[in-house]
């Protein structure tokens, strides 16, 4: 067998790992930061609704600036394992974002504004687009770096990411 | 005076018509006319006073993000949020393809030669990789522009910064 084919494996292997992982730890820290931090959840869920544009344009700021950090921690090998507590990080700030963001796909479906179900609806709609290959790579991509840069908006935004276009949950389609 | 014209005369007067004999003749409805022009006229001013006041800013958003239109509204800046989107979209896949290890290119398994039968043989990891194998993994290619994809980290955290702080969606 050649080295090209096992490292292959390895990335391939580390690849489905690196997707799926996340997007199955979103379901249960989406539940956990809804219930024991609501204003933070309804605030990055209002700045992923409200300011999309800034999200995806913040997020894809995010994910670069975590591949370089990666890259060349990564090629430094006493370091992989600081490249790894980036990544980690990454995936975090990545977490509440997407969570926020099936909150918001789950309302929008739902056309209501409370519930568990919203955020399980949501996520399975998100989680689901996320991992059909054939989707890949722009939806997902897109998917990542808006909810990498949901919680960058939260934080920074003047008006907690409210918009004054900002659609109310059920008046459009999902998007 | 009997009850019966008083209730016409005050239904009159409720009615915006006056029945100026009656009220001539009886105080209580000359009362109740006054204490209704007095009801009038504050209701009126307090109409022009809300007519003319600015809404609570927290109030305003409200009503507006609960009623405004997603299609209608800025219909010139959505081609612009679609671009820089698009372009930021973009840069994330750049990026990813330029970083990705040269060997996960991995011709082998989609080259035409590569024998399906081997396929089995590959040696897909069972479990989560042990925290040692980090030291054989493959690198990151050295020749990556990292100066180019740090530019544009850069520019799109602080385009992102911008955006958050100013009014683009």
């Amino acid at each position: 067998m050649s080295d090209g084919g096992g490292e292959a494996a390895f990335l391939l292997a580390g690849g489905l790992l690196f997707v799926s992982v996340p997007l199955l730890l979103a379901m249960p820290a989406a539940l956990l930061v809804h219930s024991r931090r609501r204003p933070w959840f309804d605030r990055v869920a209002r700045a992923a609704d409200g300011r999309r544009t800034a999200c995806v344009v913040a997020g894809a700021g995010v994910v670069l600036a975590s591949v370089v950090v990666f890259g060349v921690l990564w090629n430094a090998r006493p370091l992989r394992e600081i490249a790894l507590a980036w990544a980690a990080a990454a995936i975090a700030t990545f977490l509440v974002g997407f969570s926020a963001g099936a909150w918001n796909q789950g309302r929008r479906m739902l056309r209501r504004e409370e519930g568990v179900s919203c955020l399980v609806l949501g996520w399975l709609a998100r989680a689901g687009a996320a991992a059909v290959p054939f989707l890949w790579p722009a939806v997902a991509a897109y998917l990542v770096s808006a909810a990498c840069g949901a919680p960058f908006v939260a934080l920074f935004s003047r008006d907690g990411g409210n918009s004054t276009t900002e659609p109310s949950p059920g008046s459009s389609p999902a998007r | 005076m009997t009850d019966r014209t008083c209730d016409a005369a005050r239904k009159a007067l409720l009615g915006g018509r006056r029945d100026e004999a009656h009220l001539a003749a009886c105080v209580a409805c000359t009362r109740f006319a006054a204490a209704l022009s007095a009801t009038d006229s504050a209701l009126a001013r307090d109409g022009r006073e809300a007519a003319s006041a600015p809404l609570p800013p927290d109030l305003r958003a409200r009503i507006l993000r609960r009623s405004g239109s997603p299609d209608a509204a800025r219909p010139r800046g959505r081609l612009l949020e679609f671009a820089l989107r698009a372009a930021a979209v973009a840069a994330v896949l750049v990026a990813g393809w330029t970083a990705v290890p040269a060997s996960l290119e991995a011709a082998e398994i989609a080259a035409p030669e590569f024998p399906i039968d081997a396929l089995g043989a590959l040696p897909v990891p069972v479990g989560l990789p042990r925290f040692e194998s980090l030291a054989e993994a493959p690198d990151v290619p050295d020749d990556a522009p990292w100066t180019g994809i740090s530019l544009a980290a850069g520019a799109l955290l602080v385009a992102g910064f911008a955006f958050a702080r100013g009014g683009l969606r």
